[in-house]
């Protein structure tokens, strides 16, 4: 589902060059549970905005059913991201100027659909947020908050969900919920998602763990 | 209603006090220069042929001239403001600018909320403060002249100011906002969020590794590398502050060119004159209190902006508290960076000082 092939990116800064992905390969089937692991600075980052259309390659290409989103023009990375890519930060998800129920809407809204509000309520639901959907952001925990940024992600059912140290912000109990969230939207839902992670609990619960270093794959194993 | 303009209203409601203050500061404005340019219009006619024998002449031609500098420094000084007050909402704009981004709003999209901010909030701060700024002036001018009403030549000329003050502000804010193309296509939310996180989490190890000596240096190091991180923030604040400081220094130096005009008054009162001449003592006096205003109301706005900014930092502050910096240590290195920027505004104040007062001086000899 998902071909990334020959990947390179080279950042210049003022201390020189850094090579943030070496010619890195990936191949990702539909509806894997994959956990990328790594030093910070080995190339993570970099790798998930490439897949979300955030940021583009020097050479190489990224397959996502078919549209090689590294010659995508900006508006139409932006489309597919709406359509078929769900992202989730380690913070700053969240618009503070829109309250919970709009912030999950909002992908669908800017591609100018229909909210279901059964779906919705059922999202809702699952994140433990009924009740809460005229909240603004500033009056929810972390922990909520992620879990916001979980549904909106899931709300317009999307092929794959990028989250970005989705658990690096919270406590264990927090962190287990969201894996928890994670792991029924692939289970159930049948979302791929990868996931880019320092915590042991997140990669134990992958059925497979990517380990990135200098911008390459030293390791790749399903458990 | 499109989640943008959801977005951009809630923004525009919250923020009112903040575009008050801009109204206010535009209306001041409006007010000064239209004052300036009435008060020129009171000196034509005392410059026609009939008294031009008259000993004062020198002193009107120089008065003139003064206007006319202290007319373009005002104009300039709240096209300025109005730049910054712009560039420092869109500033605060980052986070949901990101957001969006990431999860798919197209450049289309983004830029409609910078455009409902032009609409609804920019054009009818300008034209109301402009227009308030009118009417005051024009208030205060049959104030001045009781009986005589203000004829059409007058009002032209007030309905010209005005025209022009709203169209360049308004030109401005819209050129601003189509010619440095926003960097939003690819902007990741860790891109531009995260990036001053990334580097307080250098700056704390940094702090971590030499703080058992030299704590003093250290302190001011962390400050320095702030403030050049933080360069164009740091920037924009002392050229609020320079600006606001810039008001005050206009008046002293059109009052210190003009000369002391009081003795002129009492040496020559004479005929039809006197109403002219009394009008503009009037004036002066009245030039002097909009000054004032002026100067709060900079003064007011820098210290917002500088809020606004600080509060941003707050941040990185408490990533300092995190790992044992005491908080009285933060306090200094906060105020190390405020000891630059106000470094940094009084060189602005002084350079444009020097080149204002070299304007004067070149014309006034010239005359
Ligand atoms: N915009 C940029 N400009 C310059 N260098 C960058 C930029 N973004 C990333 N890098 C560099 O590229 C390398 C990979 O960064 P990346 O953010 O992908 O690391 P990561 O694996 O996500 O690390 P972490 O676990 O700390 O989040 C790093 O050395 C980083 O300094
Ligand atoms: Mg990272």
């Amino acid at each position: 589902m998902l071909t990334i092939k020959h990947l390179n990116k080279k950042y210049s800064t003022i201390d020189g060059e850094i090579i943030a992905l070496d010619n890195l390969s990936l191949q990702i089937k539909k509806g894997e549970f994959i956990a990328i692991v790594g030093k910070s600075g080995s190339g993570k980052t970099t790798l998930l905005n490439m897949i979300g259309g955030l940021d583009t390659p020097d050479t190489g290409s990224i397959m996502l059913e078919g549209t090689d989103i590294a010659k995508l023009s900006g508006k139409k990375a932006a489309l597919l991201r709406r359509r078929k890519i769900g992202v989730i930060y380690q913070f700053y998800n969240l618009v503070p100027e829109l309250n919970v129920s709009e912030n999950i809407t909002l992908p669908t809204e800017l591609d100018g659909g229909e909210i279901d509000t059964g779906w919705l309520a059922e999202i809702l639901q699952m994140v433990g947020l009924s009740g809460r959907e005229q909240a603004y952001p500033s009056a929810l925990s972390g922990g909520q908050q992620q879990r916001v940024a979980i549904a909106r992600a899931l709300f317009n059912r999307p092929s794959v969900i990028l989250a970005d140290e989705p658990t690096g912000n919270l406590d264990g109990e927090n962190s287990a919920e969201v894996l928890r969230l994670l792991k029924s939207m692939n289970e159930e839902h049948g979302i791929t998602i990868l996931v880019v992670t320092h915590s042991e609990l997140v990669a134990r619960e992958a059925k497979r763990v990517i380990e990135i270093s200098n911008g390459r794959i030293i390791e790749d194993r399903r458990q | 209603m499109s989640p943008i303009t959801r977005i951009a209203l809630r923004r525009i409601k919250r923020d009112l006090g903040k575009s008050i203050l801009l109204m206010v500061a535009i209306f001041v404005s409006t007010l000064v220069i239209s004052f300036l340019l009435f008060l020129e219009l009171r000196i034509l006619p005392i410059q026609e042929a009939e008294y031009s024998a008259l000993p004062f002449q020198m002193f009107l031609a120089n008065v003139r001239s003064g206007v006319n500098i202290t007319v373009v420094c005002v104009a300039l000084l709240a096209l300025l403001t109005m730049r910054m007050h712009f560039g420092v909402r869109q500033e605060e704009n980052a986070q949901t600018l990101a957001v969006l981004t990431s999860v798919g709003a197209v450049n289309r999209q983004i830029r409609k909320l910078i455009w409902i901010d032009i609409l609804v909030l920019y054009i009818p701060s300008v034209v109301l403060g402009v227009g308030v700024g009118t009417i005051f002036c024009i208030l205060i001018e049959s104030g001045l002249e009781v009986g005589k009403t203000v004829d059409s030549a007058e009002l032209m000329l007030y309905a010209m100011v005005a025209i022009a003050m709203i169209a360049i502000g308004i030109g401005m804010i819209i050129l601003s906002n189509l010619l440095p193309k926003m960097g939003i296509k690819r902007r990741s939310v860790i891109g531009s969020v995260k990036k001053h996180n990334l580097k307080a989490s250098q700056q704390k190890h940094s702090y971590r590794q030499s703080r058992t000596y030299r704590e003093q240096a250290l302190i001011k190091r962390l400050a320095k590398k702030s403030v050049d991180y933080h360069s164009k923030t740091y920037n924009e604040i002392a050229l609020t502050f320079a600006l606001a400081a810039m008001y005050p220094i206009l008046a002293i130096l059109l009052f210190w060119y003009v000369g002391n005009t009081n003795v002129l008054f009492e040496t020559y009162q004479q005929g039809e004159i006197d109403a002219a001449l009394s009008a503009l003592e009037q004036i002066f006096a009245l030039l002097g209190i909009s000054f004032a205003v002026l100067t709060v109301v900079g003064f007011l706005q820098a210290f917002l902006m500088a809020r606004v900014q600080f509060f941003a930092r707050k941040r990185v502050t408490q990533v300092y508290l995190s790992v044992g910096m005491p908080e009285s240590d933060i306090h200094k290195m906060i105020r190390a960076e405020l000891k630059s920027v106000v470094l940094r505004s009084v060189i602005i104040l002084i350079f444009s000082t020097y080149i204002i007062n070299a304007w004067f001086a070149m014309v006034m000899s010239s005359l």
